[in-house]
């Protein structure tokens, strides 16, 4: 029997092949792993920016909702001003005769002492004193309040008026203004 | 065809691309005849080769047990190649052997013998296998004659199973290497054809000593065995238990077909052994007249019961054509030990077991082996394409796998995402809702006056059993500990006038559930969530105190209130906690400050 082809077949034949194979499977395993670290970390990253953009988009959503209140808002505390402010009473007291609503006197300070005081908004404050029946006081209240909701009430005092049937209404309002 | 270069003289990888060669080139892969013996080829020529006429051939099938003649070759013929392709070509066409995938070719040397003892130094019995191994690779250091040549002759060691202590217990048996040249190319002829031509070359008096169990016993007296070829007649010896004590040669003289004096030879002999009167069998085996041979035994060996054998008979009884030679029953028949009982003993089992009588004379010598990878080899480089195909399969599923993975993770969107930066967008998002937070926080609807009177309205009955007097209304922060945004608490002081129906009233506004009710319905009724009064941790307490009325006087009342007989003060207290959704954001620490 030959003994000359045993190692070579072995070696040739068996060993070299399965061991380019076994090194193919090691670099394959080994850049397949590496691409899977790199997936990983894309992964990451990419499941990151889709939770942001999951989150800007319901932002966007929750902004489209609100934006209308907003930007209304916005119109309200940048254009209102005392002056403005005034002409809507007189707008509001137009509809009363004066026996009915009469503003007697308004005073307003920079800041509020009241309800705005220590928020963190900017506000004024207004006293206003009013002779007026209470129906007609209440329907003027209203009207204001409605068109400006930045009027939150610190104090009423509501006294009768000795010289007539009318009522004395002495208000205090914090008006919150831009910023 | 044998290579060139013996694989000692290649490098490794050179020597394995030669196995690779041929596996894919020659059948060995998968012919397990390239390493069979030609015995155990089911096809098979056996040629009988005698020094005088044709070389006589039968054709064996090994499983039919059956010999046919066919026709034979010429000396001539044995000595070209041409025709020895020709003659393999006859024997293929057979109809018996035309999908043979191996052809055995068994020559008989019957044409000669030498028989040499061994030296002095090899004489331990002990070491037979050793010397059986030494007398193929180097005879002339276990030959007594250490001028024999081993080039020109073939050397074989025999053993003598029978012999007494002290005498030889083997010896060499030798031919010449005329036919070593027509075994090569016929072996060469079935390499060019990729079909096994395994040869074999027996000595034809190795087995015809072999055959003698077929036609006698064992006698006390012991046998002798005189076998007649055409020029040497060979006896063999064997004692009382037909063991083989000793063999020899008698040449004959130039023309004739006896030896010169063979009765005082053999009985010689037979005094040497001590054998009295023992049977003596004589066997042609070429088809001599062994008459003359048979007096002088007879003078010499006058006691000996001298039976002359026909080797027709010995054939016939077997069963097998009376034209082959005793040999072939001998080299392709199974010895039935139960039939014939001479074989249970030394000589012949040791025939038997290790093929003492079938010995190859004229093997492929080591450089021819050498050039053609082992049945080991080939069986190696089989599992080694196992192997391989395994490894790459699970190769190919690795790769796959991870091919598939990379592919699947590269082409992902994960993979080929441009990282955007919405961070700006999320944080001018985030401040335009916080913006829309704090002005829906500071402008929710907490504290208006036009509901806030609303309020002081349903404290009055509309009976007019009750008047107010003055109404004092205020909303004060409260700044929890620890809390980041305002409470408020709203108070209610309202004076007033009372009858007893307007009493009762205020009484049951004056509990908690009284008031509650009101603060309901005033929600209810304004829309605004300020006066729900079970939301969160917002309390309403109210109290009540009634006195006399000291302008009380319904016959002459100057007021109006003049007519109530009891004057009252409600305290009514709403608080929300700075949990409470009405509760206001409070300014930093630092702006605070």
């Amino acid at each position: 029997m030959s003994n000359y082809y045993k190692q070579p077949v072995t070696i040739f034949g068996i060993v070299i092949p399965c061991l380019f194979m076994v090194l193919l499977a090691v670099i394959a395993l080994y850049m397949s792993s590496s691409t899977s670290a790199e997936y990983r970390k894309k992964k990451k990253g990419y499941d990151k920016a889709q939770l942001a953009i999951k989150q800007t988009m319901g932002l966007q959503e929750q902004v489209q909702k609100t934006k209308a209140y907003t930007k209304e808002w916005d119109y309200l505390l940048n254009t209102e001003t005392r002056g403005t402010f005034l002409q809507h009473w007189q707008a509001a007291e137009e509809k009363f005769s004066g026996k009915e609503l009469t503003k007697t006197s308004h005073n307003w300070i920079n800041y509020s002492d009241g309800i705005g005081k220590g928020i963190d908004q900017p506000a004024s404050q207004v006293n206003m004193s009013f002779s007026a029946t209470y129906r007609a006081m209440q329907l003027a209240l209203l009207e204001m309040e409605t068109k400006l909701p930045n009027m939150q009430l610190d104090s009423l005092t509501i006294t009768p008026d000795t010289n007539s049937d009318s009522i004395n209404f002495e208000t205090t309002f914090t008006v919150w203004t831009g910023n | 065809m044998i290579e060139a270069k013996h694989p000692s003289e290649l490098n490794p990888l050179q020597t394995y691309m030669r196995a690779v060669k041929m596996a894919k080139t020659t059948s060995r892969l998968n012919n397990p005849a390239w390493y069979q013996d030609a015995l155990d080829l089911e096809v098979q020529v056996h040629c009988y080769l005698k020094n005088a006429g044709d070389v006589e051939c039968f054709l064996y099938i090994k499983s039919s047990n059956s010999f046919e003649k066919i026709d034979g070759l010429s000396p001539r013929q044995l000595q070209i190649a041409d025709e020895l392709k020709n003659f393999v070509d006859r024997v293929l066409e057979c109809e018996s052997v035309s999908k043979a995938k191996a052809l055995g070719v068994v020559f008989y040397l019957a044409d000669e013998l030498s028989i040499a003892g061994l030296g002095p130094e090899h004489q331990n019995p002990g070491e037979i296998n050793n010397l059986r191994n030494m007398m193929i690779e180097d005879p002339t250091e276990v030959l007594d004659d250490k001028t024999v040549s081993a080039e020109t002759h073939a050397w074989r060691l025999f053993p003598y199973s029978g012999a007494p202590a002290g005498q030889e217990f083997a010896t060499a048996m030798a031919v010449s290497r005329k036919y070593d040249d027509v075994l090569l190319t016929l072996r060469e002829i079935g390499d060019s054809r990729n079909l096994p031509i395994k040869t074999c070359a027996l000595s034809a008096p190795l087995c015809a000593i072999a055959c003698l169990p077929w036609y006698t016993t064992a006698k006390d007296n012991g046998t002798i065995g005189v076998f007649n070829y055409e020029t040497f007649t060979v006896v063999s010896f064997y004692n009382k238990r037909a063991d083989l004590m000793m063999l020899r040669y008698l040449q004959h003289p130039p023309g004739s077909s006896d030896p010169v004096n063979i009765g005082p030879a053999v009985m010689a002999s037979a005094t040497a052994f001590e054998l009295e009167s023992p049977e003596i069998i004589l066997l042609s085996m070429v088809g001599h007249d062994l008459s003359n041979m048979n007096i002088s035994l007879q003078s010499s060996m006058v006691k000996s019961d001298i039976r002359l054998m026909s080797t027709a008979t010995v054939l016939r009884e077997m069963g097998l054509p009376e034209e082959i030679s005793l040999e072939m029953m001998v080299a392709t028949a199974e010895l039935d030990q139960e039939l014939y009982p001479v074989a249970q003993n030394a000589t012949f089992t040791s025939f038997r077991e290790e093929g003492w009588h079938l010995q190859d004379f004229l093997a492929p010598d080591q450089y021819e082996l050498d050039m053609y990878p082992a049945q080991e080899d080939m069986n190696l480089l089989k599992r080694g394409r196992k192997v391989k195909c395994v490894a790459a399969l699970l190769c190919l599923l690795v790769l796959g796998y991870a091919g598939f993975t990379s592919w699947e993770k590269t082409n992902s969107r994960a993979w080929t995402y441009k990282p955007q930066n919405t961070e700006v967008t999320a944080l001018q998002l985030k401040e335009e809702i916080k913006r829309h937070e704090h002005w829906n926080s500071i402008l929710m609807d907490r504290s208006k006056a036009w509901s806030s009177m609303e309020l002081i309205s349903r404290l009055t009955p509309a009976d007019g059993s009750v008047i107010l007097k003055d109404v004092k209304h205020r909303v004060d922060k409260k700044l929890a500990p620890k809390a980041k945004k305002y409470g408020l608490q709203k108070s209610w002081v309202v004076n007033g006038y009372t009858n007893d129906t307007g009493l009762r009233y205020l009484e049951n506004i004056s509990t908690r559930d009284g008031i509650k009710e009101i603060f309901e319905t005033v929600a209810h009724e304004t829309g605004s969530r300020a006066y729900l009064p079970n939301i969160g941790q917002r309390d309403i307490t109210v109290q009540m105190t009634q006195r006399l009325n000291p302008t009380y006087n319904i016959i002459s009342s100057t007021k109006a209130s003049d007519r109530f007989r009891l004057v009252f003060t409600m305290t009514i207290t709403q608080t929300f906690t700075s949990t409470d959704e009405l509760a206001l954001i409070s300014m930093k620490k630092s702006k605070r400050r």
